[in-house]
């Protein structure tokens, strides 16, 4: 049941609200929205009263991605829909509605909290609410692993494909700035604020409806007690953490999207490099091949 | 199917802990016991909740305490890991956790309480390679309560794809105040008890607990002389796509067939459902009608068995407490009752669900339901050494 074709990146895509102050920008000026972040006008009226803020910044980037790899957006038109699954990483997005929550537990009553925050609570609710939105019906994960979590997402939305559980995968790498997650931050420093998103296929796939490929996934790997982020051969993956804040759960995507956007004629090897973050002892790195 | 699918993948080790047991043999016993976990909530102000019971783990020394659900998860792996035999010569092997609530307790407790939380114990990876002897790259899957079973299938693909020749799998959960306090507050009425396909069930309970295995293929464990508990013949995926908290019977019906057709079993074969079972009206429903859609042309008198009716919900976890108590019921041809069933729902006319520790001598494959939260849904199916 396992495949040996290659997994094609066949979509970028993201949500990156105000981005247009920063330096990273210019790299991705293809999707830019300088404006604050408002769902309805980027993922439509319907179905996003009640859901959080990451989850919203997961399905705008999702959709960005769904239509760069030329894929319909409308469940009831989607392409192999119990084939095509979904990885999120995110480790921060739900802290807000859990903590608001027990804050009106200890000043009120169960009574007080409001039913429609049941599935925010749940951390998985980013990755099903794009299943929903999206039609989905593939393996759906969620992936909330400190600072390689976006690199093993990749990873792991490749494993589904390789091992013919899927032949399509959208993943999406989020984490939210607010009140709540800056109290996490070691310095108090302000996180990313976004989300970004790929289509990753089987390559026989791929090819068979004609997409675009824009790049393949190479190897992956994992080492912790390792002498640190600068013993990694970094290839040229930019450092985004200067530019959009600490992406912590998206770093890896951020770094993948920001490099898409800098292939000039030719292919482009790079190792994207996740970890070391807050002295953890861990690096993940992925090896990926774009295409112009 | 491809050659992979004549790897044969043995577990050789396993541990569970949960309300009514430190090890899995104490929790084994205690679910044939037919004993039950449930009490008054322990730390939480229950003037604060519609519910006020729960299947707690009771090992708070005073008030409450931050990463209880970190504790459990690496003593049942160092469990699973010491029945296996594993030293520290084997050394990076991937752990894949499943979790529904990770360590969002301690969230609470640092935002409410003042206690204290680093960010990075919000995930599973430091703790467990600092305590858990050959342990590698950690991965902290929160997918609901699918979470453990659907950890299970990516450790599965790692070996199938040759990644690893071994992996450590584990679920665990804590109870939130902010997840117990919402549940109530849906449940349109009072339960005091979770009672599993019962057609005067009153909702779900949560319940605590943690649960591992040693995964690893066979002849990486006959080359270190281990033992196998039992085979994993597959896990099965897939994903409602329907609605964020309601199941949905086809999605239920599509992650059991993927995995009879990945096991390349049938129906007919299953000779034990350990079912999800969360005791609510609409789960209980549901699963009862993907089983008799998915089984209704067998003629085989496979049995059902709903343990949280024991444990509670351990969220989760609740996939791989079902993996390991089943484990243990194929070495020991012996499967637990499903504690307080008196009526079974109409969607299970027909089938068995015993009301007692039932012997089975011939019990050689079992199956183990997980759907959780967002429709995510991953099935399992082990099978035993021979009879």
């Amino acid at each position: 049941m396992t495949t040996t074709h290659g997994v094609a990146i066949t979509g970028f895509g993201m949500e990156l609200p105000g981005a247009a102050t920063t330096t990273i920008a210019d790299l991705l000026a293809e999707h830019l929205h300088a404006e604050a972040f408002d769902p309805k006008i980027r993922v439509g009226q319907k179905g996003v009263r009640y859901k959080d803020h990451a989850t919203l910044l997961a399905m705008s980037a999702g959709q960005d991605a769904l239509r760069n790899a030329g894929l319909p957006l409308s469940p009831a038109s989607q392409l192999n829909p119990t084939c095509f699954g979904v990885v999120v990483s995110c480790n921060l997005g739900n802290a807000n509605t859990v903590v608001d929550v027990v804050r009106t537990l200890r000043s009120q009553h169960a009574d007080a909290t409001s039913a429609m925050d049941l599935p925010n609570a749940s951390s998985n609710v980013m990755a099903s609410g794009l299943a929903i939105r999206y039609g989905l019906q593939g393996p759906n994960l969620m992936l909330c692993n400190g600072a390689t979590s976006s690199l093993d997402a990749l990873h792991l939305a490749a494993n589904c494909i390789r091992a013919g559980r899927a032949k399509r995968m959208l993943v999406v790498g989020v984490e939210v700035d607010n009140e709540v997650t800056r109290a996490f931050s070691p310095a108090g420093e302000r996180w990313f604020n976004g989300a970004v998103a790929v289509v990753i296929e089987d390559s026989e796939v791929a090819k068979a409806r004609n997409a675009h490929v824009r790049g393949r996934l190479g190897e992956y790997r994992f080492a912790s007690h390792n002498p640190g982020r600068a013993g990694v051969a970094h290839g040229e993956a930019p450092d985004v953490t200067r530019h959009v804040g600490n992406a912590y759960g998206a770093e890896g995507l951020v770094q993948l999207l920001a490099s898409s956007q800098r292939v000039a004629e030719s292919a482009r090897r790079i190792v994207l490099a996740c970890g070391h973050t807050f002295g953890d002892a861990v690096v993940a790195t992925l090896e990926v091949e774009l295409y112009a | 199917m491809s050659s992979d699918d004549a790897m044969e993948l043995w577990i050789t080790g396993a541990g569970m802990v949960t309300s009514l047991g430190t090890n899995k043999d104490a929790c084994f016993e205690a679910f044939c016991a037919g004993r039950s976990g449930v009490d008054a909530l322990q730390a939480f102000d229950d003037a604060r909740f519609r519910t006020r019971n729960a299947y707690e783990i009771k090992d708070r020394t005073e008030g409450d305490e931050p990463l209880r659900a970190t504790r459990w998860l690496c003593d049942s792996l160092n469990e699973a890991v010491a029945q296996a035999g594993l030293t520290e010569g084997s050394v990076q092997i991937p752990v894949l956790v499943g979790t529904g609530l990770r360590e969002l307790r301690s969230v609470e407790l640092f935002f409410a309480d003042d206690a204290q939380f680093d960010v990075r114990d919000l995930h599973f990876g430091g703790n467990i390679r600092e305590r858990v002897p050959g342990s590698g790259a950690v991965y902290t899957l929160s997918n609901a309560c699918a979470a453990s079973n659907y950890a299970l299938a990516l450790a599965e693909d790692m070996i199938r794809l040759g990644q690893t020749e071994i992996a450590l799998v584990a679920g665990c959960d804590a109870i939130t105040e902010s997840m117990y306090g919402l549940l109530g507050r849906v449940s349109p009425v009072v339960a005091e008890r979770l009672q599993p396909f019962d057609r005067d069930r009153k909702g779900v309970l949560m319940g605590e607990g943690a649960s591992a295995i040693v995964l690893e293929t066979a002849e990486h464990a006959r080359r270190r002389s281990a033992k196998p508990l039992a085979r994993l013949r597959s896990v099965g995926l897939s994903c409602d796509a329907a609605h964020e908290t309601a199941p949905d019977c086809a999605g239920i019906e599509r992650a059991m067939q993927d995995a009879h057709d990945r096991a390349a079993l049938v129906a007919e074969d299953v000779d034990v459902i350990f079912v999800h079972g969360t005791g609510t009206f609409l789960n209980d429903r549901t699963e009862g009608a993907a089983i008799a859609n998915v089984f209704g042309s067998t003629s085989k008198r496979f049995v059902l068995s709903g343990i949280k009716a024991m444990t509670g919900h351990t969220s989760g976890a609740s996939g791989l407490v079902g993996v390991v108590t089943a484990l243990l019921a194929l070495a020991h041809k012996r499967v637990p009752a499903t504690l307080g069933l008196e009526n079974p729902i109409d969607e299970i006319a027909g089938m068995r669900m015993p009301t007692e520790v039932t012997n089975l001598p011939h019990l050689r494959y079992a199956q183990v339901n997980a759907f959780g939260f967002g429709g995510v849904n991953a099935v399992v199916m082990l099978e035993g050494g021979p009879t």
